[in-house]
């Protein structure tokens, strides 16, 4: 039988084992092998670029004359092949400047002016690129190291550059009011955490504690949870130098222990402002903005699912 | 139907049967299958060495009878032993007084009589020697939670409190006419209740008093121990049943006998005792009396007022003072656990040992004297396990007010809630606090607390430097100095 008309089985009849698959292929291989290019030639539709392709080198280049043509024009922007030219350009121009003033003074953290840099959206637009979030986090890096030069001796360039990329009608962005000591040396600190809520009065004493009142031995039998309520005075070393009086509702233990974290460390600020970086190395002055994820239909808990059961 | 042969193999069929001159690919005459595919175990065994080997081995018949299955041996699984009876009770209640981890202080004083209300004690750390030890041991003076295996080795804090009841001890021993002392000791938790009364029985005995503990007043009303109506004796009927407790009295008994055996030696008796005690009249001592009822609860209740009528009622002979130490009184001020005959609750006071004692403390102005020879009466609170009792924290809150000279006809003075039910037995009890002090134990004072961190630091428990701001740092955390917080982080490993 020969194999044309093997092949001309009806396909439902006929199969193919793998032993003879892979010979085919082999077999295939090594027929190409031996073909001589005229003959593939004859096989190929499209014309072949390499006979008439006419490449002809540059013109060598004449050092002698410095007005002559260049050898190809060069952008005026280094990054103008780039994808995001205006952003590399920004980065190039933030990058030299950081490197030429890096002598320069720097202000301590409480005197440095409050900056407000464009909004991620804010630059996008205004440069019309594509530009992703942590790449624009490196401009700002930038920027607030640019920001932290002495103002006494901030150069001009400084100032102009940092206006570009101030967020427009910043200015006018709210400061936080400035607390007051009332007419009995107290100070009021809110506090937020969880569910509950902080307000504590802070006078200068002798380091007496009451929560709610009662005491804080009582109001939190658990030393850690006293120790992190009084966390903002335990850095500072002012534990004997206020007495505090805490009001603090809703949520539970820790919720209200860390929530007098907060309320007590605003409250302090008022009294001493220039404790703010201290406070906010040891964690008391970022509010904890987390709550509890809500639960969702179809599951257990916010993320618990059902068991899986077989039928 | 399929071809049982791949199409290609079957192609080949006519090129294995052509001569060998011809060039062919000869691949397939390897693949071409020389056995039919359904049936390989055979042809595999044929030449196989380790089916041919097997041929001079016996094979053994499998077994028919008998489990085919593997048997799994049992595990036997080590199940650890329960602790013997009584061994984790006594787990509970083992007193430690000693760490021999902890460094031994040096130059630390021991408290004795001499040194006893040296105001320059105030705050220091002394220790307790070994007789003083025994007797606080067997008057069930030391507890669980007092801290005493931390250290090397008994010893406790001198407080402002602790000198102001040595030095009325003292005034107690040198006055001439009898006079009683009586003091209800109040606080938070941890506050040092306890122990103020541990330091006032530690005075007692440097000074021979006579002393009697109730450790926990919890025990008398729990319905724990045996209880029996009490027969009215004398015409008049008494209002309302009381009970007595053999067992407590025995107990109580047994504590008195054991701290106090040297004292109760030296005693003879002043007045005559019922007959039915076996005792020789003319030369039984306290002791031997006292020792019977420790011996039988059956004889508890009798012995124990003979007891009480010795000490009490002046006589020929001189008697020690006597003091009364008892912890958690607030059980006290409310039903008990008991039940009567009819299955109503009992109130706590109507139980004999709790009314005497309470009697004793609350005495109304014109009864007589309670001690032959004057002694101090210290009843604490508790701060733990308080039961919720308002009638009883209304007395105290009365008691506060007049130690604020408050006048009882005065607006703020506290009065029983309108529309509330009062405790009338409780309520009783208010007519006699003409004499009741209330020492309100507050937070250490600052050198009282650093000389306390100091005997942590100076034990090895404590890694640290006490300075100024540590101090301060420990004493905001401890609620401004609460004695037990500030062990509490005087303890805690810092890692």
């Amino acid at each position: 039988m020969s194999r044309s008309a093997v092949r001309a089985l009806p396909s439902a009849l006929s199969w193919t084992c793998r032993q003879c698959r892979l010979n085919s292929v082999q077999s295939a291989q090594a027929r190409h092998a031996t073909l001589p290019i005229v003959a593939q030639q004859n096989f190929s539709t499209t014309k072949s670029i390499r006979v008439d392709a006419q490449i002809r080198a540059a013109p060598e280049i004449d050092l002698s004359d410095a007005n002559a043509v260049p050898a190809r024009i060069i952008p005026s922007s280094p990054s103008y092949f780039t994808a995001s030219p205006v952003f590399n350009d920004h980065v190039l121009l933030l990058q030299s400047l950081v490197k030429k003033h890096a002598s320069l003074p720097t202000a301590p953290p409480n005197q440095t002016p409050r900056a407000v840099w464009l909004k991620l959206s804010q630059y996008r637009s205004s440069t019309g690129e594509k530009i992703a979030a942590s790449k624009y986090s490196k401009v700002l890096d930038l920027l607030t190291r640019l920001n932290r030069i002495h103002p006494r001796v901030r150069p001009r360039e400084v100032k102009q550059v940092l206006d570009r990329f101030r967020r427009p009608g910043s200015e006018e962005v709210q400061k936080a009011k400035p607390g007051k000591i009332d007419e009995y040396g107290r100070s009021i600190g809110l506090g937020r955490r969880k569910e509950s809520t902080a307000k504590v009065y802070l006078v200068e004493g002798t380091g007496e504690v009451m929560v709610n009142g009662r005491s804080i031995v009582q109001m939190f039998p658990r030393v850690h949870d006293r120790e992190s309520a009084l966390w903002a005075l335990k850095v500072t070393e002012r534990m004997d130098k206020y007495n505090v009086f805490a009001l603090v509702s809703g949520g539970g233990v820790t919720g209200q222990a860390e929530s007098v974290t907060l309320a007590l460390a605003k409250a302090l600020l008022v009294h001493e402002p220039a404790l703010k970086p201290a406070l906010r190395r040891a964690g008391c002055v970022t509010s904890d903005m987390r709550r509890v994820e809500r639960k969702k239909p179809g599951r257990l808990k916010a993320r618990k699912k059902p068991a899986w059961v077989k039928r | 139907m399929s071809l049982s042969v791949c199409a290609d193999c079957l192609s080949r069929l006519r090129v294995l049967n052509r001569p060998k001159t011809t060039y062919t690919v000869p691949i397939a005459a390897t693949t071409f299958p020389r056995v039919s595919s359904f049936h390989s175990s055979s042809a595999a065994a044929k030449n196989n060495v380790l089916v041919k080997s097997k041929k001079g081995v016996k094979v053994i018949p499998p077994k028919h009878r008998g489990s085919q299955s593997a048997k799994m041996k049992k595990k036997v699984r080590e199940r650890p032993k329960p602790p013997a009876i009584g061994e984790r009770r006594a787990q509970r209640h083992r007193i430690v007084l000693s760490n021999t981890n902890a460094l031994e202080v040096p130059g630390m004083e021991d408290w004795s009589k001499e040194n006893m209300v040296d105001v320059q004690n105030a705050g220091h750390v002394l220790g307790l020697d070994g007789a003083l030890l025994d007797k606080l041991r067997d008057c069930k003076a030391f507890k669980t939670t007092q801290n005493w295996s931390l250290f090397r080795r008994p010893a406790t804090l001198i407080r402002s409190e602790t000198i102001k009841i040595g030095q009325e001890m003292q005034d107690i021993n040198r006055s001439q006419d009898t006079k009683t002392v009586r003091q209800l000791i109040t606080g938070e938790r941890a506050s040092g209740k306890s122990i103020l009364g541990l330091q006032a029985m530690c005075m007692a005995f440097m000074n021979d008093w006579l002393v009697l503990n109730v450790p926990e007043a919890q025990e008398f009303i729990n319905n724990t121990s045996s209880y029996a109506p009490l027969k009215q004796e004398g015409t008049q009927p008494q209002s309302e049943q009381l009970y007595i407790q053999p067992h407590l009295t025995q107990a109580l008994l047994t504590r008195a006998l054991h701290s106090n055996e040297a004292v109760l030696k030296t005693l003879k008796f002043n007045h005559e005792f019922p007959k039915h005690l076996p005792l020789k009249q003319g030369t039984a001592t306290l002791k031997d009396l006292v020792q019977l009822g420790a011996n039988d609860h059956t004889f508890a209740w009798p012995v124990w007022q003979a007891f009480w009528r010795e000490i009490s009622e002046p006589g020929a002979k001189p008697r020690p003072p006597v003091l009364i130490v008892v912890d958690g009184v607030d059980h006290w001020m409310g039903p008990s656990k008991y039940r009567s005959a009819e299955y109503e609750i009992v109130h706590a006071h109507q139980l004999t040992l709790v009314r005497q004692f309470l009697g004793l403390f609350f005495s109304k102005p014109g009864e007589s004297r309670p001690f032959a020879n004057g002694g101090a009466l210290l009843f604490s609170t508790t701060g733990s396990n308080s039961p919720a009792y308002p009638t009883f924290s209304l007395l105290i809150n009365q008691l506060r007010a007049r130690a604020q000279n408050l006048d009882a006809s005065a607006p703020e003075f506290p009065l029983p809630a309108p529309y509330s039910k009062p405790d009338a037995h409780v309520l009783e009890l208010m007519s006699g606090t003409g004499d009741v002090e209330l020492i309100d134990l507050k937070s250490l004072s600052v050198a009282e607390s650093k000389g306390y961190m100091e005997y942590f630091v100076r034990s090895g428990l404590l890694r640290a430097k006490i300075t100024e701001s540590s101090l301060a740092e420990l004493r905001g955390l401890s609620g401004g100095g609460v004695v037990g917080e500030l062990a509490k982080l005087g303890r805690r490993a810092r890692l």
